[in-house]
């Protein structure tokens, strides 16, 4: 079980992006955090990772993040972050290879048998084994997501948190992504979180939703209850669900 | 297979053919034969050839070997401290110089030799032990104000407070260059780098450090690869990016500031190396670094080849030889492949 309590976050201890965040979600449930540009969605999700370091406390199967060695966090969340820029041209292989960081003891050591295994299962997963040997720098986008999909996969975390993570993919791999990682997290237990922007993605994929407006809740459950709900309207200023039938409609 | 056996091999063959190139030529030329012969006689007592004369002897162990060991080790670090900031930086056109080590080493020297303070024994390495420390000074203070101004010590914030106390630093240098009046051309010239004079007791003295920069780089050659990718995506897997940042900037600033201690500053071989290494062989550092190495300790005994015999019995500054072939070479690789 995953649980957020009282989780704030300020760049710089002024104007706090998060306020007071809580909520607790059970194995195997998919929440995604929707809200407009702006709420605090990313900063949300890189707190609970503790990409950045948030006031609060997370836990874990009631384990409190709090006092442990980042590698060590690193073992029991995954956060796969939007691409930013970088300089790497190294193999598929050695990209996902990076996931079993984490578990690596002591100086210079070397990948495990059980690392080696772990690789090329996330590999198999993620239809990336035979061209594991291929340099990152050759590969699309949408492929290149999916390599960081198997370093999360081979990183083996409890909670796995989404940052967008069909942003620059075009309609076909932003369904195989999810549906993949839909059926990952339902065969494996996993708890994931991912930040959307696309509520049709989120109706379709997640359990739970947690809406958030000025960095704070506005309202979190069951994902119709949401989705559905005056407050959502409200906050995007748009009769959500009128909208969206509406442009379904233009497709008939 | 057979392609990447070569890839293997040719570096080895490169550090090799310029080692012979670096001893046999000079004022004197000494025959590829005769050297073998010479470092035969040395370490399997071969007997020396009738040909070969005392002074070929000495001319090798005491002029050239020295300062091609010196140049192998002082261009190796600062291709591998090029490489590994600019991994961290994730800019190709970052360098410790970035990091205003350059600037704090010269400031240092540049008072050292205007108020003419120098210690009589170590006078010989007095100069490059402040060029040492106030390249490390410079860093630190650098670190502190990054951290002042971005307790998440971006890379932008390193890069800008670098930028910046760097041209703060060299305008008290040309402060310091304006008021001093015979000391000018020292103080200039130990900027142009060079390698001329120098012999085992430089190379000896930098040495612990540059191996101990080295090593620590190395180590983390992992993190290495996954810093390249963005700070979020390393600490994701596990690890202490802003503890790992600044050990790797500090023992990059060693390496460099050890380096130009004793040659001045040499310019474009920590851009211009890594380059080359990438290209052919790939961004996973732990292939990177050493070969990183050998291509910069490669250069700089080239550059330093051209630079003492080209307008011999006098010598050039090696600094601007690497500027003048580095500069075109690195803008003709770095713009090839964007075609």
């Amino acid at each position: 079980m995953l649980s957020v309590k009282d989780v704030s976050y300020s760049y710089d201890n002024k104007k706090e992006i998060i306020k007071s965040i809580s909520f607790n979600l059970n194995k195997g449930e998919f929440m995604c955090i929707v809200g407009p540009n702006g709420s605090g969605k990313t900063t949300l999700l890189k707190s609970i990772g503790k990409i950045l370091q948030s006031k609060g406390q997370i836990k874990i199967d009631d384990i409190d993040l709090k006092n442990l060695p980042r590698k060590e966090i690193s073992r029991k969340i995954a956060y796969f972050s939007q691409l930013t820029n970088y300089i790497n041209d190294i193999a598929i292989f050695d990209t996902v290879m990076l996931g079993r960081y984490p578990y690596l003891k002591g100086l210079f050591s070397q990948a495990s048998v059980e690392d080696i295994i772990k690789v090329e299962d996330a590999l198999h997963k993620t239809g990336l084994y035979d061209v594991r040997y291929t340099s990152i720098n050759k590969l699309s986008g949408g492929q290149l997501q999916r390599v960081f999909l198997a370093q999360i996969i081979a990183q083996d975390t409890q909670v796995i948190l989404l940052d967008e993570p069909t942003n620059h993919l075009d309609i076909k791999y932003q369904v195989e992504l999810l549906d993949y990682i839909k059926s990952y997290m339902e065969t494996t237990n996993k708890i994931v979180i991912g930040v959307f922007h696309d509520l049709n993605a989120a109706r379709k994929y997640a359990d739970k939703i947690l809406l958030l407006n000025d960095g704070k809740i506005e309202l979190f459950g069951d994902k119709k209850l949401v989705l559905d709900s005056n407050e959502i309207n409200k906050i995007y200023d748009l009769n959500i669900k009128k909208h969206m039938i509406s442009s379904l409609e233009e497709w008939l | 297979m057979i392609l990447s056996k070569i890839k293997c091999i040719i570096p080895l063959l490169i550090l090799l053919l310029a080692l012979l190139l670096g001893i046999s030529i000079g004022s004197v030329y000494i025959s590829p034969l005769k050297i073998i012969n010479i470092f035969g006689n040395r370490v399997f007592n071969m007997p020396l050839f009738h040909n070969v004369k005392n002074s070929d002897v000495a001319i090798i162990y005491y002029i050239r070997l020295p300062r091609i060991l010196l140049a192998l080790t002082v261009g190796g670090a600062l291709a591998v401290s090029g490489a590994s900031i600019q991994s961290l930086l994730r800019n190709p056109l970052a360098s410790p110089y970035t990091l205003g080590v350059s600037s704090g080493a010269s400031l240092g020297v540049a008072l050292v030799i205007m108020f003419n303070i120098s210690s009589g024994i170590l006078l010989n390495m007095f100069l490059p032990f402040v060029g040492f420390v106030s390249s490390l000074v410079t860093v630190f203070l650098i670190l502190s104000l990054a951290r002042k101004i971005d307790k998440n010590y971006s890379t932008n914030t390193i890069i800008l407070t670098g930028i910046v106390s760097s041209l703060f630093v060299n305008g008290l240098l040309t402060l310091i260059i304006a008021l001093s009046g015979d000391e000018l051309k020292r103080i200039i010239f130990w900027q142009m780098g060079s390698l001329s004079l120098k012999g085992y007791q430089h190379l000896l003295g930098i040495l612990p450090l540059i191996i101990f920069g080295l090593l620590g780089i190395y180590r983390y050659h992992k993190e290495l690869d996954a810093l390249s990718f963005g700070e979020d995506s390393a600490k994701n897997i596990g690890i202490d990016t802003e503890k790992i940042k600044k050990r790797i900037i500090v023992l990059s600033s060693i390496l460099t500031g050890s380096a130009i201690a004793v040659s001045g500053i040499i310019g474009f071989i920590g851009l211009v190396a890594p380059h080359i290494v990438r290209r052919i062989w790939g961004y996973k550092h732990s292939k990177l670094l050493p070969l990183s190495y050998v291509f910069g300790g490669v250069f700089l005994l080239l550059a330093d080849l051209i630079a003492r015999t080209i307008v011999s019995p006098s010598e050039l500054p090696v600094g601007a030889i690497t500027a003048l072939i580095g500069a075109p070479f690195f803008a003709f690789t770095f713009f090839y492949k964007k075609r």
